[in-house]
């Protein structure tokens, strides 16, 4: 299907990514997922630079953003993306380690859709993420035009 | 003035009088001349008449002796008409010639008042005509009488012998007096005049003297009596007599003799007089009228104040004339007064010692300002010499281009390492090469010139030979010198530069601690979620494995086997591991909250602390009512601090409070409040299980917990409070009795506008 969301998830840790991409699967959601390793990959990927994949115009994205990452960190990548007149239309999960009640402040501030705390707690997490695949089987998402 | 104008007054009367007198004597004189002169004329005329008549008579009858009568007759007749012609000398001279007939004088001749013819008969004792009759009865003379009208006039007589007639020459006394009496007029009133007019004159000229004089007078009066000195006036000339008498000049210790002699001063004690005080005697020895002072020596000095007279006595037997000195004396109330005396005699009376004059100035205020001056003067003295800063003095030389020492004390003396002797008087710029370079010498001429102080701060000293760090105070003293009082602060600032980079450091530590705190708090959860989540796909695999297992046909020991690594040994495995995670996510969560504490900026405010505890009450409202805690709070102050972070510092407090409540009795939380100073101090009371002792100091170190199995909780609390009240400058101590309670007290600054009660 064109239309069909893709998730981007950025972390750079693959566990998390393995067992946020199960727990979507567990809640139901078979959406593409396409994962990056840092906020470096993330934006090539947004701003198609670089080599390898890039995004393609017409099709709706969320990004699921983990704060603490190697090289661009997710608060660099959320403010570049939502400084992009076009890219700063697809939602923005935050998912971070903390509940700095700062942090989530400034995530918030700069136009981030959602702000998710990864809890150790797995019972709590799986519920999250959960929470995260419904929403998003609800939501109707924009799609991402841009040139090219 | 009046006085002296009387006596001027007197003096011009006096000067008529005389002037008078002298031209009264001068015309008296004159008048007596006069009359002598006339008298004589008078006497020569008379005679020669007489003696002519005689002689004519004398022709006639050597013609005829024998008709005496008719000859007499002719004789006569030829004198009456020789004399027709004659009007007389003068006004009032004329000749008068009688003759005696019987008891009468008939004259035969009189010129003036009545014809020659008329030959008028006078008695012979009558008493006019007194000439003719001496004349008559042959004498001769001059005299002054009444003629034959009466009137009174100076006569020459002389008798006729021949023909038995007295012949009188005679003029009228007011004739001679006239002319005198005229000019005595005259003269008399140029003189009055002469003298009216120069004592006008006199007056007019004598008057600005006599003004002047009594202005004099009276400034040197007023003078005597306002000035602020207390003058006497004393005679010792009774003394001085009295020390004559004594014979003792040969002494040569007066003073010892006087020692020895105490009657002679006390003998010349009673023979001194005051004889005028001024108004300001009165004042000093405090009396009311002069009288109370002026005659004897004994009403202003008392006799303790013989050692003064002594020293009068020995003044006048060395004949001197000016002694000063200092006396004390007692006024009435008994407290000193302190007199500085001048004992003077003026030049008029150097012999006499009639008139001397004491002057006396209270310098009371002045001796013990002297005496309080030299106090201070030493206790700045000392202050200045064992002060620990230097203090230096200068004086400006070369229109201020440099400066010369004058003063230097031992502080100074010990930070330059120089003696005081050796750099008195020389330039600041040859004993301190470095000291333009570090600007003082151009802060001594600002303060120099301008009489500002000034402070130089902390500065670098150098010159080559010497390395320090001075702080210099300037300031101008009134005598136009500069004051430098510093200190060699190389050692402090040294310490201050260790101290502030210690700080730094510090400030770095402890941000690169709280980033430590963070960073791995933060970074330690990512590997935990793996943790946890994976244990639970090992769960879940686990579920799944048994589930497939069921199914498969095995024999019963294996079965038995597989399930015991199934059902036991891995669920426990995981039990643990996820029990674990449990606890080191809660210690992480715990260590970022610590860290977050810390990374707060606070937003300090007046704090309504009844509000506050009022909401953490309603929010534990429930956890109270389920372990029957009574919470009783009375009237608290406000506070200064961050309203988040106090009421996390309350909801600590109280949360462990009832954490740690006795479950065999009903709890009761006080809490109470005051103000101490510039310090609202609050006191939370519990009657919980309390705390031993030794836990004391503990119960604030991070994750320290009373009983860890008994309640929930990271260990936190206490350090959180402790750490928020750090940050407040704030203090937490805590008292307890094991079993009985625990009271927490918590200080914290007061609020700006102290308004307490609930608002």
């Amino acid at each position: 299907m064109k239309n069909e969301l893709v998730i981007l998830l950025a972390e750079d840790d693959e566990g998390h990514a393995t067992l946020i991409k199960r727990n979507l699967n567990r809640a139901g959601i078979s959406n593409q997922i396409i994962c990056f390793k840092d906020g470096q990959e993330t934006l090539d990927f947004l701003f198609r630079e670089g080599p390898g994949q890039h995004r393609e115009s017409g099709k709706p994205y969320l990004l699921i953003l983990d704060i603490r990452m190697p090289k661009i960190d997710g608060v660099q990548v959320l403010e570049r993306l939502k400084r992009d007149p076009e890219l700063k239309k697809i939602p923005v999960v935050m998912l971070t380690t903390t509940d700095d009640p700062r942090e989530v402040d400034r995530c918030h501030r700069l136009g981030c859709s959602s702000y998710l705390t990864k809890p150790v707690d797995y019972e709590r997490f799986v519920i999250a993420i959960r929470q995260l695949g419904l929403f998003l089987s609800i939501v109707q998402f924009p799609t991402i035009n841009g040139e090219g | 003035m009046i006085k002296l104008k009387r006596t001027v007054s007197l003096l011009i009367t006096i000067l008529i009088f005389i002037t008078l007198i002298a031209g009264g004597i001068a015309f008296a004189i004159l008048f007596q001349t006069s009359v002598k002169q006339q008298k004589e004329q008078l006497a020569q005329t008379a005679r020669s008449q007489a003696r002519l008549i005689e002689s004519m008579a004398m022709a006639e009858l050597s013609h005829d002796e024998f008709c005496a009568d008719t000859l007499r007759k002719s004789t006569i007749n030829q004198i009456v008409a020789a004399h027709r012609q004659f009007k007389g000398f003068g006004q009032s001279g004329e000749f008068a010639i009688a003759e005696r007939v019987g008891g009468k004088m008939v004259f035969i001749m009189k010129h003036r008042l009545s014809s020659l013819e008329q030959h008028d008969a006078i008695a012979f004792n009558s008493t006019h005509a007194e000439p003719m009759r001496r004349a008559l009865n042959g004498l001769s003379g001059v005299m002054t009488g009444l003629d034959y009208r009466g009137k009174e006039v100076l006569a020459a007589y002389e008798p006729v012998a021949l023909l038995d007639l007295g012949i009188v020459a005679k003029i009228d006394l007011k004739e001679i007096k006239e002319p005198f009496i005229r000019a005595g007029l005259i003269s008399g009133a140029c003189a009055v005049l002469l003298i009216i007019l120069g004592s006008s004159l006199f007056m007019l000229i004598t008057n600005p003297l006599i003004r002047r004089t009594a202005l004099n007078e009276k400034r040197f009066r007023d003078l005597f009596e306002e000035i602020p000195v207390s003058i006497l006036e004393c005679d010792f000339s009774r003394v001085k007599e009295y020390l004559d008498t004594l014979r003792i000049e040969g002494e040569t210790d007066f003073d010892e003799y006087l020692d020895e002699h105490a009657e002679v001063i006390e003998k010349s004690r009673n023979l001194v007089i005051v004889t005028d005080v001024n108004q300001h005697s009165l004042d000093l020895f405090s009396k009311h009228t002069k009288d109370e002072l002026i005659g004897d020596l004994n009403k202003p000095f008392s006799l303790a104040d013989n050692k003064s007279l002594k020293k009068h006595i020995i003044a006048i037997l060395n004949k001197e004339s000016l002694i000063e000195e200092e006396l004390e004396i007692l006024s009435p109330d008994g407290s000193k007064i302190f007199l500085s005396e001048r004992w003077s005699v003026p030049p008029t009376d150097k012999n006499t010692y009639s008139k001397v004059l004491i002057s006396l100035l209270d310098i009371t205020k002045r001796k013990q300002a002297e005496k309080e001056l030299s106090i201070s003067e030493v206790r700045f003295r000392e202050l200045f010499d064992n002060m620990s800063s230097g203090v230096a003095i200068y004086e400006a030389v070369e229109d201020g281009k440099d400066f010369v020492f004058r003063d230097f004390n031992k502080g100074a003396e010990r930070i330059e390492g120089i003696k005081k002797h050796s750099l008195i008087g020389k330039k600041v710029s040859e004993m301190f090469p470095g000291a333009g370079e570090l600007g003082i010498i151009d802060i001594f001429y600002r303060v120099w010139k301008t009489g500002d102080p000034l402070n130089q701060p902390i500065s670098l000293y150098s010159d080559g030979v010497i390395q320090s760090w001075r702080e210099n105070f300037v300031y101008k003293l009134p005598s136009g010198e500069v004051v430098a009082v510093y200190n060699d602060v190389t050692k402090s600032k040294i310490a201050e530069q260790a101290r502030e980079f210690l700080n730094l450091e510090l400030g770095v530590k402890n941000k690169e601690l709280e980033q430590i705190v963070y960073v791995t708090s933060h970074d330690l959860r990512s590997p935990l979620v793996n943790i946890q989540g994976f244990s639970k796909e090992l769960q879940i695999s686990i579920d799944s494995l048994k589930e497939l297992f069921s199914g498969v046909d095995v024999s019963v020991s294996e079965k038995m086997k597989v399930n015991l690594i199934l059902e036991d040994d891995i669920p426990m495995a995981l039990e643990y591991i996820v029990t674990s995670i449990k606890k080191m996510d809660s210690l992480l969560s715990g260590l970022l909250r610590l860290s977050r504490f810390g990374r707060v900026s606070l937003m300090v405010e007046n704090l309504d602390i009844n509000r506050i505890i009022s909401d953490i009450v309603t929010f534990n409202e429930y956890s109270l009512k389920k372990t029957d805690t009574r919470i009783e709070v009375s009237d608290l102050p406000n506070c200064l601090g961050d309203a988040t972070q106090i009421n996390q510092v309350f909801s600590n407090l109280i949360d462990n409070a009832i954490k740690y409540l006795d479950p065999n009795r009903a709890g009761i939380i006080k809490i109470t409040g005051e103000t101490l100073e510039d310090l609202c101090v609050y006191s939370l009371e519990d009657n919980g299980m309390g705390i031993q002792e030794e836990h004391l100091t503990q119960i604030f170190d991070l994750f320290h917990r009373l009983n860890p199995e008994s309640s929930s909780g990271e260990g936190l609390g206490l350090t959180i409070v402790r750490r928020i009240l750090d940050r407040h400058n704030g203090k937490i101590t805590v008292e307890s009795n094991p079993g009985a309670g625990t009271i927490f007290t918590v200080s914290l600054p007061k609020s700006v506008q102290q308004t307490s009660g609930k608002t």
